[in-house]
């Protein structure tokens, strides 16, 4: 064993060792240095009168068979600051308003209607299977929920709104969203003319 | 220079970019602090074994979350002492009702009640240990002795020996080091018969 080694290894044990001392020692240490390490460690019991018995004790090698085969995969570290962090912040801000809105804008569509597409936990809607409560507040489609039958039929409903809307569109607004903003409240329109 | 933290905060980090040998050199850092540790759940020194190990495992398989916001040595007391009271409970056998200080544990060493440690002969052992330490500390020319004891005894910095022994700090740490290496040389042959680390 190089004297370097068992230098880095006394300062590793003083809690004093320096980058490059750990980058020696991981790189270029053996078993036998290991054992040094061990006897160290042992050492420092000693003179603070400390069971030096649960060093001998080797527990080493069946940790290392243990982790054999696992490889650690370090999540990378948030940075500090920065114009960056801001933006990305912004972003986030920015995505979770666009949500908040866009979902206030559906359920206020379809929250009317029994067997809308889209319900939250919030709000139930009557569905056949009642929500566990760890769902609460969760946001998700609802078709898995329903039977295969009541899922075609609504299915056939906003074709139906889609091909309707379609006729009456013009041509440059096809595609974009005002289209489907007008065929989710087709049905609102209609419950309104019923009542005149 | 670098305090404890943060010792143990570079070798976390080699562990974490998947440098196995870092973590070799923390599992026989700490396994005597561990195992006392959960010697006062188990009391069966291979059952203390076992848990020692599976805590090691749980410990480097989560060091990938470990961001150092704590010391290394209170996060892993923390999953020994989890590890131990859930292999108790997997046995139907009951945890203490009184949570352990981990902290304490690193500041004295732990009480451990591991079989092993009770019997004559682990007793006999410590004493020779402590005699043989005594004796080579004795022999040890004045700068290395005085070097390692206000190191050892008095806790100081290699910085503060810099100070206190009016030389520069790599001086310091040659000393100690060479301090080490004469103790261990008496020490080797008591300690090559168990330590098999």
């Amino acid at each position: 064993m190089s004297d370097k080694i068992a230098e880095s290894l006394s300062a590793l044990l003083d809690n004093e060792a320096t980058e490059l001392d750990v980058r020696r020692l991981t790189k270029t240490m053996t078993d036998e240095d290991l054992d040094t390490w061990a006897r160290m460690c042992a050492m420092k019991q000693g003179l603070h009168k400390e069971n030096v018995s649960h060093q001998s004790i080797n527990i080493l090698d069946g940790i290392r068979a243990g982790i054999a085969d696992e490889e650690i995969v370090a999540q990378p570290k948030p940075a500090a600051s920065g114009w960056k962090n801001w933006l990305g912040g912004a972003g986030v801000a920015a995505a979770v308003a666009l949500a908040v809105v866009g979902i206030g804008v559906q359920n206020n569509d379809f929250g009317s209607e029994a067997g809308g597409q889209l319900v939250t936990n919030d709000q139930p809607v009557a569905t056949e299977k009642s929500e566990p409560a760890a769902d609460v507040g969760e946001t998700r489609l609802a078709a898995g929920d329903m039977s295969p039958e009541q899922y075609k039929a609504l299915q056939d409903k906003l074709r139906s709104y889609m091909q309707q809307h379609a006729e009456n569109s013009p041509d440059d607004l096809v595609g974009d969203v005002m289209p489907y903003a007008r065929v989710v409240s087709f049905e609102v329109e209609q419950a309104k003319q019923a009542e005149k | 220079m670098t305090t404890t933290v943060e010792s143990d905060q570079l070798l976390v980090e080699r562990v974490q970019k998947g440098d196995k040998r870092a973590f070799d050199l923390l599992v026989i850092k700490y396994q005597s602090k561990v195992l006392s540790l959960i010697g006062r759940y188990v009391s069966d020194v291979h059952e203390a074994m076992d848990v020692a190990q599976e805590a090691f495992i749980k410990a480097y398989k989560a060091l990938a979350n470990f961001r150092g916001e704590s010391a290394f040595y209170t996060w892993l007391y923390r999953i020994a002492v989890n590890t131990a009271k859930n292999h108790l409970i997997s046995r139907g056998r009951r945890p203490p009702g009184t949570d352990i200080d981990v902290d304490e544990v690193h500041a004295d060493g732990g009480m451990s009640e591991l079989s092993h440690i009770d019997s004559p002969e682990a007793s006999l052992h410590k004493e020779q240990v402590e005699q043989t330490l005594s004796k080579a500390l004795e022999a040890l020319p004045d700068d290395l002795r005085t070097a390692l004891m206000l190191r050892e005894f008095d806790g100081l910095s290699y910085e503060d020996i810099a100070q206190v022994m009016d030389c520069p700090v790599g001086t310091v740490r040659s000393r100690i080091f060479r301090a080490r290496e004469a103790i261990d040389k008496q020490l080797e042959p008591i300690l090559e018969s168990t330590v098999n680390c």
